[in-house]
């Protein structure tokens, strides 16, 4: 083992060298700051800390009144597209909180009955919300594990602010006339700007099954016929993009 | 939407009587350790194959301890009697691991005899296997016809076992003859047919296979991992004959194809429960039974059970199992893992355990680290992985040949090397053995963490002295400000290559000319350690110019030392 000490004169004449600059470095060719490299991480799948995007989708479902027969099946879903961030205390306790952007689009039979949104008949027919939502939940997880999201269970509440909404209707166009005719109308006086509800997750790593169910009416009071309501569970996928 | 709703209620209808006759919850797995042995009759001649007795023999073990007897019949009656599947009984842990329910595990810790019952989780995710497939290169497909290799794969083929001093091995007549292999892997399709393995057949190489997961000898179905792992030790690449014909056997793949071998299938190709934790358990105990001097071991288990911060050769069952393995005088080479490149980076388990030779993964072109070859240290800051071997390969599969990249094959490659050490000589205890694995590393006594100590060298154990410099080959050169290593002029001189009269052949073969042993350029390596050894930082340089390094002194804190090693030789600088 060589100890520091004064410079051995043969190197004297090397000294120049070792200013900067003067000699051109030699290439790196592996390189590891172990300090750095096994720090324990705080956030991770299973750490303190956990944030992500994801997106989901899911399908209208629940109770329809004859006046306001919103389709099922796809023309009537929710996407979405948001972030979240888990806060872990335990292997098996958690809270998430999420925001989001969230699409919703109910699209409507044209049935002699229909008296929402409109009585006229169309050739299709849609109410459609932009929303900005936020959630919390409490995840209880199954099992140990690695640092892995695993198996959990999310008992969601959440609210949101509607920031726009439309009607849409297609009609079949008159002979000669233009090839279609499609006519929104936005800022509908008649649906609610906040709303909420709770809903469940179950999910395995990075995907889930969700069921949300909104508490809050859709419709202002006295805005809407009488009877008319439109269905408040949205049952879907997501996906976490981790 | 209806419709899915009323669906739904007939199928919770049609699901209540079969709901109701079933329990409360759901059967889990759980670890039901058990409190003695006492009085259970136990006779090692019985119990343990003459392969295994010799082993303990040879390495003054006694002929068996106290982890050697069965668990209390009465207490495993008692245990089978309350749960409703056992899956494992391990005699070394003295428990048993079985499927219940919670409510039948709260009646098995009320039972005499049961120490401790622990949940034991499970996680089907993604295979452990740590094997990546080099995408570019197809599979020579073989049938009546000898398979082509081309001839880089041929020339890496060779260099593969070259690099490990099959030369040296062959001069001494060293190729793991007398020694027994146990693998443990997903599965070894087409090992009972594939000509690669036509004279281990022959000679019934093959000595014991049993399938842990299945509890049944046949191993070759499930994967082809083990296949491709058994070609690193005991493959050879196509002979004079077509298929089990007789002819001679092509060059050897690996630098055991004369040893024995145990085959075990401890893992499922697409899952990863604790299940296999356990087969893994199991296999090692066997193992110990039939003889077994060496086990290798190319699964890593990582993220999906275990944080980094727990790869410290204590958390997980087959770290703790290995280690007991390693006690019982076993060998014990694993793959240090992939995910180098990962967010895990770290080595995974049970490569973590103390007494286990994890081998990290070196680039046949360069010599250095391969970047997807997981690094050191373990959690508890030990030296991982302990060495290292060629991380891409050209080895068997089911199909034919195939370059294969991952440390599931650097780790056989070693494992090979390790038998024809032992079998030089077998005075050695599995303790010592791995000693000197590491000792014969090239770049020993110097090591980072992500070659451990280097390419083993076989020169160290054969008599021959190993081709060390005579002195130091670089100085260091402290200033007010930095710490610089000039090489020597005698140690940057590039010596003209000789061809020899006659090149030295390790065996007979058809093919192309023999490649040469590997001749990578000479590196310059080195780390900044702390008081207590562990690495703060590692690099390796390029050697261009005599003035190599220079560290400026504010890094070096009290108490560190500087090491490099250039050529063979190492030297430490501190203050």
């Amino acid at each position: 083992m060589l100890k520091a000490g004064r410079l051995p004169a043969r190197w004297v004449g090397l000294a120049w060298l070792l200013l900067p600059g003067a000699a051109r470095a030699q290439q790196v060719l592996v390189r590891a700051d172990v300090a750095d490299d096994t720090l324990t991480n705080l956030t991770g799948p299973n750490r303190r800390y956990f944030g992500h995007l994801y997106a989901g989708a899911g399908l209208v479902a629940g109770a329809r009144a004859p006046g306001a027969p919103v389709r099922a099946g796809f023309s009537s879903m929710e996407g979405q597209l948001g972030g979240r961030l888990k806060r872990r205390f335990t292997q098996t306790v958690a809270v998430v909180a999420d925001v989001r952007y969230a699409y919703l689009r109910d699209g409507f039979e044209q049935t002699a009955a229909k008296t929402f949104p409109g009585a006229g008949r169309h050739r299709a027919e849609r109410l459609a919300w932009h929303q900005v939502q936020a959630e919390i939940g409490l995840r209880l997880n199954a099992g140990r594990r690695g640092n892995t999201v695993g198996s959990y269970l999310d008992l969601l509440a959440w609210g949101g602010w509607v920031a726009a909404t439309s009607h849409t209707t297609d009609d079949d166009p008159a002979p000669g006339g233009p090839a279609a005719v499609s006519t929104t109308e936005t800022g509908l006086p008649y649906l609610r700007r906040w709303t909420g509800g709770v809903g469940a997750r179950l999910g395995f790593d990075r995907y889930a099954l969700v069921a949300r169910r909104r508490l809050a009416g859709a419709l202002r009071p006295g805005t809407a016929p009488a009877g008319a309501c439109l269905p408040p569970w949205v049952l879907g996928l997501e996906i976490g993009l981790f | 939407m209806r419709c899915f709703f009323v669906a739904a209620f007939l199928g919770a209808l049609a699901a209540g009587p079969i709901a109701r006759a079933q329990p409360a919850a759901p059967p889990a797995r759980y670890w039901v350790a058990l409190a003695d042995k006492n009085g259970v009759a136990f006779d090692p001649k019985t119990y343990f194959s003459a392969a295994a007795r010799a082993r303990r023999l040879r390495q003054h073990l006694p002929a068996a301890d106290a982890t050697d007897r069965p668990v209390r019949p009465d207490y495993l009656a008692r245990v089978r009697a309350a749960v409703d599947t056992v899956t494992l009984v391990s005699r070394w842990f003295n428990a048993v691991a079985v499927r219940a329910t919670p409510a039948q595990a709260a009646a098995l810790r009320a039972l005499p005899g049961v120490q401790k019952v622990a949940a034991w989780p499970q996680q089907p995710v993604a295979a452990a296997v740590a094997a990546r497939r080099a995408a570019a290169h197809a599979a020579h497909s073989f049938g009546s016809e000898t398979p082509y290799i081309g001839p880089d794969d041929y020339r890496l083929a060779r260099r593969q076992t070259a690099a490990l001093g099959a030369a040296a091995w062959a001069r001494a007549g060293l190729d793991g003859r007398g020694l027994r292999i146990a693998l443990f892997d997903v599965g070894f399709r087409g090992v009972d047919s594939h000509p690669a393995f036509a004279a281990l057949r022959a000679r019934r190489g093959i000595v014991a296979t049993h399938d842990f997961l299945a509890n049944r000898p046949d191993v070759y179905r499930g994967g082809s991992h083990g296949t491709e792992v058994l070609g690193c030790l005991a493959g050879r690449l196509p002979g004079g004959g077509d298929g089990d014909a007789a002819g001679a056997p092509g060059p050897a793949l690996g630098l055991a194809p004369a040893a024995d071998y145990l085959l075990a299938r401890t893992e499922r190709a697409l899952r990863e429960t604790l299940s296999e934790e356990e087969a893994w358990l199991a296999a090692a105990e066997w193992a110990d039974r039939e003889g077994a001097d060496i086990i290798n071991s190319s699964l890593a288990y990582t993220e999906q059970r275990y944080f980094p911060e727990e790869m410290n050769g204590r958390r997980s069952l087959v770290a703790r199992a290995a280690a007991l393995a390693a006690r019982k005088g076993m060998l014990v080479v694993c793959a240090a893992g992939n995910d180098g490149d990962t967010d895990w980076v770290r080595i995974g388990t049970p490569a973590d355990a103390d007494s286990v030779l994890a081998v990290g993964g070196l680039d046949p072109e360069t010599g250095l680290h391969l970047a997807f070859s997981s690094v050191g240290p373990s959690a508890d800051r030990r030296v991982k992985p302990d060495v290292s071997a060629f991380g891409v390969v050209l080895s068997t599969t089911p199909g034919g040949y195939e370059r294969l990249e991952g440390t599931s094959f650097a780790a056989p490659l070693v494992a090979g090397f390790a038998a024809c050490a032992w079998q030089h000589n077998r005075r050695l205890t599995a303790a010592q053995l791995y000693g000197q694995l590491r000792a014969a590393g090239q770049l020993y006594p110097y090591f980072d963490y992500a070659s451990g100590y280097g390419l083993p060298r076989a020169e160290y154990f054969l008599d021959k002295p190993p081709a060390r410099p005579a002195g130091p080959t670089f100085d260091f050169v402290p200033t007010d400000s930095l710490v610089a290593v000039v090489v020597r002029p005698a140690a940057a001189v590039q010596p003209a290559r000789t061809l020899p009269l006659v090149a030295e052949l390790p065996e007979e073969g058809p093919g192309p000319p023999r490649a040469p042993d590997p001749d990578f350029p000479a590196y310059l390596y080195w780390n900044l350690a702390d008081r207590r050894g562990v690495l703060r930082r590692y690099e390796v340089r390029a050697v261009t110019q005599r003035l190599v390094l220079q560290v400026p002194r504010r890094l070096l804190q009290p108490g560190d030392a500087l090491r490099v090693e250039f050529k063979g030789y190492t030297a430490t600088y501190s203050e």
